[in-house]
């Protein structure tokens, strides 16, 4: 059964782990603005649950902007050290077109649903 | 944040340097874009090189400061798109020249955005801040 995990701010709905993944659902815009708010969560959340696999579902993520797509990079290294990774599940078009800018889409496990990214 | 239509061609903002506007004036952008006729790729394109530029400004010209004054204006002339952004902070001038080479080092992926996402940028050192130009052709 997963386990629920309360979260503390509006940029992450949901989270639960299963076994050593850390699923978190992300919700809204992400810019300069809110973007702490994920970080915060998330760093949080890696620190309690010590994951190695976090996946986030974006499905609720129509935009972000390279300061979310920080936040993403400093959650990966983290789990990098301790031979984790990270999986963006449900991208939606304009996330997906900043991750093959910026180049990063091959450097993150992206998977169309988090069925996919946990059997991964 | 004020926004003006100054006539079918021209929209001009006025923010101050709080991160919470951000989204309002990439919104308002986007919705003057679309309305007249821009492709929507063209009209997520300047949102997102506006977007990373007027987060610039905050970070690095306002030093996070949240009552810095912006003012945003996007014209249309012919095939351009000519974006203004206008700040009153350090005036530090950013290297264009720099490349984003390390992708999982932090810092320069907003500029990397912005300079593959338009077709000119030009940072103009104004006596008490710094005006950034930039144009993006329409497709």
């Amino acid at each position: 059964m997963p386990d629920e995990l309360k979260t503390t701010t509006d940029a992450v709905t949901a989270a639960r782990q299963e076994g050593d993944a850390l699923i978190l659902h992300v919700r809204g815009e992400i810019d300069l603005h809110s973007s702490p708010d994920l970080r915060t969560d998330l760093l949080s959340l890696l620190q309690k649950t010590s994951a190695k696999k976090l996946v986030l579902n974006l499905n609720d993520v129509p935009y972000m902007d390279s300061s979310a797509v920080a936040v993403l990079v400093e959650a990966m290294q983290r789990l990098r050290k301790i031979g984790g990774k990270v999986c963006l599940t449900n991208l939606q078009p304009r996330v997906k077109g900043l991750l093959e800018i910026a180049r990063l889409n091959s450097i993150f496990t992206v998977c169309a649903d988090e069925a996919e990214a946990l059997s991964k | 944040m004020s926004e003006r239509t100054d006539d079918d061609h021209k929209l001009s903002l006025a923010m101050t340097s709080d991160p919470a506007e951000i989204a309002s004036a990439r919104k308002a952008l986007e919705r003057f874009a679309a309305a007249r006729g821009l492709e929507p790729e063209d009209v997520a394109e300047l949102g997102l090189a506006t977007n990373e530029a007027i987060a610039n400004i905050i970070r690095h010209a306002y030093k996070g400061r949240d009552d810095g004054r912006i003012e945003l204006t996007v014209e249309i002339e012919g095939e351009d798109v000519v974006v203004l952004l206008r700040d009153w902070g350090s005036g530090a001038v950013p290297n264009l020249a720099r490349q984003k080479t390390d992708l999982l080092q932090p810092g320069g992926l907003g500029l990397a955005c912005m300079k593959l996402m338009m077709d000119q940028l030009q940072f103009v050192p104004q006596p008490d801040g710094m005006l950034l130009k930039m144009i993006k052709r329409k497709r």
